[in-house]
């Protein structure tokens, strides 16, 4: 029974490093946002905010659309591709690493983007957190 | 002045794009340039008959080639550019099977946009005709998850774009997003039958995403100018007929004029007047999707009135998203009865050969069938995904259905036909 904790917790800790925890990033002068806001906010179903996004090859990316929309990496290029290729939209800029994110979102108070937790410093405004 | 509309948009993009690569550096300006395209093989089970994505595609897998590329495989190119906040233009370049049977590159779209308010936005130009849920990207294979868009509904509005203007208002009320469009403009389209203008061509169209669901409702209103030589030929037949026959004073002849000026006035094919509804909705969490669409279009002339829906559903197994659609397409099909008036009379003959010929053009444009497909999309790296679909359609009311360069003499009608597609798509 103990061992079956020890085990459980283990797994626990495992997944959590695994998964680094991350935070969608406003500018300081900016509100807090839900879950549903953000999903909305980077499939292109709303406009209030201006998504700044990671490299699309990268893990951080991965994780942020799975965390906070439920998609993976080719659902998402397909629901963008649906809004770009309409003519409705053009998908958010895809910035080269987080620093790049972090200094984009600090100097616009209009943007939006994630970046990792250990990586948020008191030029953005940590605005929800993914984890 | 609307049809000069798109000529201007043209110019007016030319002349920003010029001024913009004129000052490279200049500040708001914005270019960013994308493209698609979808290679696809089909395989048809019979060699009676052509396979083809609509209307405009001269010939396709079956009769004329099999497997065939032509149907569903094109190239495409945007360019966006944004000049600062307000003012944004689009062009799109489309490489496909056309009605010449080339594959040269169509102007597919070419406006402006100026976004007045937050919420409302004006484009002029040549603009999307916003009539399907998919109506936008009908071309672009990577944004659907099937080999091609259901063949049952789509070829009834075969469209997709309008030279004119368009009002798009975006809202939001509560947890809902609405997208309301206007449009007016025109239309001067070459199909291989000849070409058809619109003069004009209206709508609407609604849109309304809240969470995962997409209700969508949207109506088209043309007039249409059906400039086809061989037709115009048939239908003058009529007003020849009812001249002839006006002018013997006997009340059987009169009666033939009568009906044959009215059938005249019935297939008059330069004022046709054309309308659809098309209702759809999606439910698309992220792990699977469902989606239908149904068309309810009136016809007029030698486009009789017709039905067409699907459903369609599938699931996403990480990479893997097999799924299944099942669609109909059906056309009213009831024959003119003709000039029953001319029975017994001398002009019989040319009143019943006038007849068979306007039922024949009718048996020709309006068909029936229903289509069962189940396929699998494999994403199977960034930005390309490899798809393969089973059809089985099945040909309705003694007609072709959707196929063309029908070989009567040895075509199934009411029976099925299986089509196989390979398709690989990509965006970039």
């Amino acid at each position: 029974m103990k061992s079956t904790i020890l085990f459980v917790t283990a797994l626990l800790c495992c997944a959590a490093v695994q998964a680094a925890d991350l935070v969608v990033i406003t500018h300081p002068a900016a509100g807090t946002l839900t879950k549903d806001q953000v999903a909305d906010l980077f499939l292109g179903k709303s406009q209030s905010l201006t998504p700044v996004d990671q490299n699309e090859g990268s893990a951080i990316y991965a994780e942020f659309y799975k965390k906070a929309t439920g998609r993976d990496v080719a659902q998402v290029k397909s629901t963008w591709s649906r809004i770009v290729f309409s003519g409705k939209g053009e998908a958010p800029k895809q910035l080269a690493d987080s620093a790049a994110v972090k200094k984009a979102v600090a100097a616009d108070p209009k943007a939006v983007g994630y970046i990792e937790k250990s990586a948020v410093d008191g030029t953005v405004k940590s605005a929800l957190s993914l984890d | 002045m609307l049809f000069k509309l798109h000529t201007l948009a043209l110019a007016a993009l030319a002349t920003l794009c010029a001024s913009a690569a004129g000052s490279a550096a200049a500040e708001g300006i914005d270019f960013k340039f994308s493209g698609f395209g979808t290679l696809g093989f089909t395989h048809s089970s019979i060699r009676s008959a052509d396979y083809v994505a609509g209307p405009y595609q001269p010939n396709g897998a079956g009769h004329t080639r099999n497997p065939d590329f032509g149907p569903d495989s094109k190239l495409g190119g945007q360019m966006n550019v944004r000049f600062g906040d307000k003012l944004s233009a689009v062009v799109q370049v489309v490489s496909q099977h056309g009605y010449d049977n080339s594959y040269k590159p169509q102007l597919e779209w070419a406006n402006i946009k100026y976004q007045i308010t937050e919420g409302l936005s004006l484009r002029a130009g040549r603009i999307a005709l916003p009539t399907f849920q998919m109506a936008e990207t009908r071309y672009v294979g990577y944004a659907t998850p099937w080999a091609h868009v259901p063949n049952d509904v789509y070829p009834t509005i075969p469209v997709s774009n309008n030279d004119g203007v368009d009002l798009t208002w975006r809202g939001r009320f509560g947890e809902a997003s609405n997208t309301f469009q206007a449009y007016y403009g025109k239309l001067d389209t070459k199909a291989p039958v000849g070409r058809i203008k619109s003069k004009p061509t209206w709508g609407l169209a609604n849109s309304t995403e809240l969470g995962s669901l997409t209700l969508r409702a949207s109506y088209i209103d043309a007039k249409l100018d059906f400039g086809v030589p061989a037709l115009v030929g048939l239908v003058n037949g009529f007003t020849q007929l009812a001249n002839g026959a006006a002018a013997v004073q006997a009340p059987a002849f009169q009666a033939v004029a009568a009906q044959a000026r009215a059938l005249a006035s019935k297939y008059d094919l330069s004022d046709m007047h054309i309308r659809a509804l098309v209702l759809g909705a999606s439910y698309d969490p992220g792990d699977w999707f469902v989606m239908a669409e149904g068309v309810k279009f009136r016809g007029d002339s030698i486009i009789t009135d017709k039905t067409s829906w699907y459903l369609s559903g599938g699931y996403r197994f990480g990479s893997w998203t097999p799924f299944a659609t099942i669609g109909s397409y059906k056309s009213n099909r009831n024959p003119e009865p003709g000039i029953t008036a001319a029975v017994g009379t001398p002009l019989a003959a040319g009143a019943a050969g006038l007849t068979a010929g306007i039922n024949a053009v009718r048996g020709q444009f309006n068909g029936s069938q229903s289509t069962v497909s189940a396929g699998v999309r494999w994403d199977v790296m960034r930005n390309v995904a490899l798809k393969a679909q089973f059809d089985r359609v099945s040909l309705r009311d003694h007609s072709a259905g959707r196929f063309s360069n029908v070989q009567p003499a040895s075509f199934p009608f009411d029976a099925k036909v299986n089509l196989v597609t390979l398709a690989a798509d990509f965006v970039f």
